[in-house]
């Protein structure tokens, strides 16, 4: 009777032991399994780094300084930009040898596959979009910068600072319409300066034409290029021009994320993602 | 009598000797465990902060177009202080030889375990379009 009382607490303690074995098998297999996981999804995390940092060298090579600022309570968005026309390098052929670069030198080193379409930005015309509603348009040949709104955002002030290494020849406002947006520009070149202030219409054309000896220079503001509430300089002068821009747009969007009007495809054995080249402030 | 001792202390010698056995198992099983892939990742995510912050401030642009460290430095010397990092700027052509090379001010590169992650960068100065890629490593002091 004791004998098999002792064989039953023998098998009872091999039964639990067993248990115990099996419970730290199966913890230490779940945690190499996670631990899997957990790198697999990490060499996937690198795509959004991978992006920024594009977003970040076509920017530098955009040579736009900008921002946008959205005050929900006001229920007004501020776009701001720091431009130059021309810019500091052929924008075209730069942002071609840069995609040159990436695929020969860059790409092949990250986690994935990875690719850049930078047909877009290569085309002539460089395009920034502020979450679909407003657009930045810059045109190499023309020398033509423009701001546009796309989805009913109405424009409430401009505030232009702007200067142009020439001699100022006359000045000359070729279309006005006045109206509810209020206008700030201030002018200097290497000699002259002059305030504007004024009002506009957003929905139809006014143009500032600043002259010079050998071109002018053309502020366009409201109706530009069949789009309201816009904005654009225009230029046919060899003289470079620098601009600090800030417009107010009445609208309240709930996020204006930057993004370049340029793809970038990346896939890796867990995941495939097609996103505009994101720029983060 | 002395039989049935004999069996009870085998039975037991036996049991205590599994016993130990399974408990000695589950002990080699448990010590697998390992939690370096956390210390990885959390590794990894703060070089890439640092590149990010480097590339935002445009320290790396400073110290392409100055040929100097000291850009580089001012940023990583206010990294926190539990972490070295060092960073090296390489042309495209030639990714062996740095042309410039920062060590975090009181860091030695003595090490476990380091990350490495790679940024572009894109100087304009002068006119031209000049490709580079700086690689910030980091490790734990």
């Amino acid at each position: 009777m004791m004998s098999k009382k002792g064989f039953l607490f023998t098998i009872s303690v091999i039964f639990f032991a067993s248990t115990l074995v099996i419970f730290s098998q199966t913890y230490l297999s779940d945690n190499i399994l996670r631990e899997k996981l957990v790198l697999n999804n990490e060499k996937a995390g690198v795509q959004p780094f991978v992006s920024d940092d594009v977003a970040c060298d076509i920017y530098r090579i955009v040579g736009l300084d900008f921002d946008a600022r959205a005050n929900p309570v006001l229920g007004k968005v501020y776009l701001s930009f720091h431009d130059y026309i021309p810019k500091d390098v052929y924008v075209p052929s730069a942002v071609s040898s840069y995609s040159a670069f990436l695929d020969a030198n860059y790409f092949p080193r990250v986690a994935g596959d990875t690719s850049l379409d930078v047909s877009n930005l290569s085309d002539g015309t460089v395009e920034i979009f502020f979450n679909q509603i407003f657009g930045y348009y810059y045109n190499s040949t023309e020398r033509e910068a423009k701001i546009f709104q796309d989805n009913g955002a109405a424009l409430t002030r401009i505030d232009l600072n702007i200067d142009v290494s020439n001699d100022l020849n006359g000045f000359e406002w070729i279309t006005s319409n006045t109206g509810s947006v209020a206008v700030n520009i201030f002018y200097s070149d290497d000699s002259n300066s002059a305030d504007f202030t004024t009002t506009i219409n957003p929905l139809q054309e006014s143009r500032l034409r600043l002259k010079y000896l050998d071109g002018n220079v053309d502020i366009v503001l409201g109706y530009v290029s069949s789009k309201t509430n816009s904005f654009a300089v225009d230029s046919n002068t060899p003289a470079s021009i620098e601009y600090d821009l800030i417009l107010e747009y009445s609208s309240s969007p709930s996020s204006l994320p930057i993004a370049f009007n340029s793809r970038m495809d990346y896939s890796n054995p867990i995941m495939d993602a097609n996103t505009f080249v994101r720029h983060k402030n | 009598m002395q039989s049935k001792a004999f069996v009870i202390s085998a039975d037991s010698f036996i049991a205590f000797t599994l016993l130990l056995f399974l408990i000695m198992l589950s002990l080699f099983y448990l010590s697998q465990i390992s939690m370096t892939s956390w210390d990885y990742v959390d590794m990894v995510n703060i070089v890439r902060d640092e590149a990010t912050i480097l590339e935002k401030s445009r320290s790396l642009e400073s110290a392409i177009d100055q040929r100097s460290a000291e850009p580089l430095l001012s940023m990583l010397d206010a990294s926190p202080g539990e972490y070295c990092f060092d960073a090296a700027i390489f042309t495209a052509q030639n990714n062996s030889l740095p042309i410039v090379y920062a060590l975090k001010g009181g860091c030695d590169r003595s090490f476990s375990d380091l990350s490495s992650v790679e940024r572009t960068i894109v100087s304009t100065s002068g006119g031209v379009a000049k490709f580079y890629v700086a690689r910030i490593s980091g490790w734990v002091k």
